[in-house]
């Protein structure tokens, strides 16, 4: 689908921004743009090493890997069409958009005729405005049944909304990490009944250990769904500045146990080279598609500047799909 | 709601084992038409195939059960999931069928969660995680 199509169809949803913003759950309207991806040219400088993902003098000419710096206007469109790009949206790919406010994002991979999507997030009153977006886009036979969709094609066959929240565990001080949360997960019988191991604090004692022997795949996360019940899960995640340091990672890591194929979310810039480690230390593939700019409009009271540039990268986990037929629903943990 | 979240929504409070489905109490339900064009049958029964070798079967014949729906054949043989008629009318449950406003309940613990509108409530209290 073309970028301005896509642009303009997410354009006229009715509900764009949050009415009444609540900051403990840092909503803020992403940019319409945000979901298109405009590819400026490519200057020497915005070329990453692929193996650090950071600018390496040293080796960024043997494996370069483009990163697109993304203007902060061009946004949610250009997501969906890289995730279109790599098979990650589209026809026979199911999405879960975690932490959907409105729906903007999820809606984006509704457009380009995704399977199925589901929404999820914590706060009604968003999930209203994402209801009256879905029905907006319903009523205009763009999603909703296998006939609808852009040019007629065969559009989003399901687009369905559940309130759950992600939990949120406080990590303990430095070097000794958070315990993770709660009782051993007891769902559908697969769960690590080991000892927990700690959040991840934000230092160099990463615990190097394959993910399925973490707690990381415990289902005790809030989210009453099991594990890799969908493609691909997309998230825009709290960036903990609301008291609630860590929270990014806890979303990550929850999406990365919903999925099956990849996962999309932003993080500071500035957690980058913590994140890489992380994921790797997991033995997950990461690569960080975009870099982008969020310019957080002056919507808070404490907000002193007009508007502020937040320094964000999209980064994109993915795993080898085995060449299984696509399960839906029941989670096998070992395949982690 | 539709039938395809029911049948992978779980009770993951630190109560319940998750590992039986919800049992749906319908206040009010809406059945779409099924699409009249068939040219959208392929997309539509090539979904509900690639879903058919996860669904959890029992949970789907008691969930449709109790939104009134009687259609589906108590197992599903590899004959029949290659039978365009039963995978039309799979479909047609799992897609068509909407639980607008309603009630499901863990059958283990008796915790309930409210449907409105069409969207199922599964947030836990922060005690319930423990």
């Amino acid at each position: 689908m073309k970028l301005k199509h896509l642009e303009s169809h997410l354009s006229s949803l009715p509900n764009r921004v949050f009415a009444n913003p609540k900051i403990e759950l840092e909503q803020y309207p992403t940019s319409v743009h945000l979901v298109s991806l405009e590819r400026p040219r490519l200057r020497p400088q915005h070329v990453l090493c692929s193996k650090c993902l950071r600018q390496c003098s040293k080796c960024s000419f043997r494996n370069p890997q483009p990163i697109v710096q993304l203007h902060h206007n061009s946004q949610t469109s250009s997501i969906v069409l890289t995730a279109l790009s790599k098979h990650d949206a589209g026809p026979g790919i199911s999405v879960l958009d975690l932490g959907c406010g409105v729906g903007m994002l999820g809606l984006g991979f509704a457009l380009v005729n995704s399977d199925a999507v589901f929404l999820v997030d914590c706060d009604h009153d968003a999930l209203a405005l994402a209801k009256e977006n879905v029905d907006y886009l319903i009523e205009e036979e763009l999603v909703g049944t296998s006939c609808s969709g852009v040019e007629g094609d065969g559009g989003c066959m399901s687009v369905e909304i559940i309130a759950a929240k992600v939990k949120y565990v406080r990590p303990k001080g430095a070097g000794g990490g958070g315990r993770g949360g709660g009782k051993s997960g007891r769902g559908r019988g697969r769960s690590q009944k080991c000892g927990r191991t700690s959040i991840l604090p934000k230092s160099e004692s990463i615990v190097e250990a394959p993910l399925s022997s973490q707690m990381s795949l415990n289902i005790d996360d809030g989210i009453p769904l099991p594990s890799k019940v969908v493609d691909t899960v997309i998230t825009n995640p709290p960036f903990g500045t609301k008291n609630n340091e860590g929270i990014d990672v806890q979303f990550l890591r929850t999406a990365i146990r919903l999925a099956r194929r990849a996962v999309y979310s932003f993080h500071k810039t500035s957690t980058r080279p913590y994140l890489i480690k992380l994921l790797g230390s997991w033995g997950l593939n990461v690569e960080v598609v975009a870099e982008m700019k969020f310019d957080i409009q002056n919507m808070y009271r404490f907000h002193k500047q007009k508007v502020k540039d937040v320094d964000v990268d999209l980064i994109r986990v993915f795993w080898k799909v085995d060449g299984d037929a696509k399960r839906f629903g029941t989670g096998d943990e070992e395949k982690h | 709601m539709r039938l395809l979240t029911h049948n992978v929504l779980r009770n993951n409070s630190a109560t319940s084992t998750g590992a039986k489905a919800l049992k749906i109490t319908p206040i009010e339900v809406r059945v779409d038409e099924p699409n009249p064009d068939s040219s959208t049958h392929e997309r539509e029964t090539t979904f509900v195939k690639s879903l058919l070798p996860s669904l959890d079967w029992e949970t789907l014949l008691s969930g449709a059960k109790a939104l009134g729906l009687d259609s589906l054949p108590p197992v599903v043989t590899p004959e029949l999931a290659e039978d365009e008629g039963f995978l039309r009318a799979l479909y047609h449950v799992l897609m068509d069928v909407h639980l607008v406003n309603g009630m499901l309940t863990c059958e283990e613990t008796g915790r309930e969660f409210p449907v409105s509108d069409g969207i199922v409530n599964m947030m836990l209290e922060e005690s319930e995680c423990r």
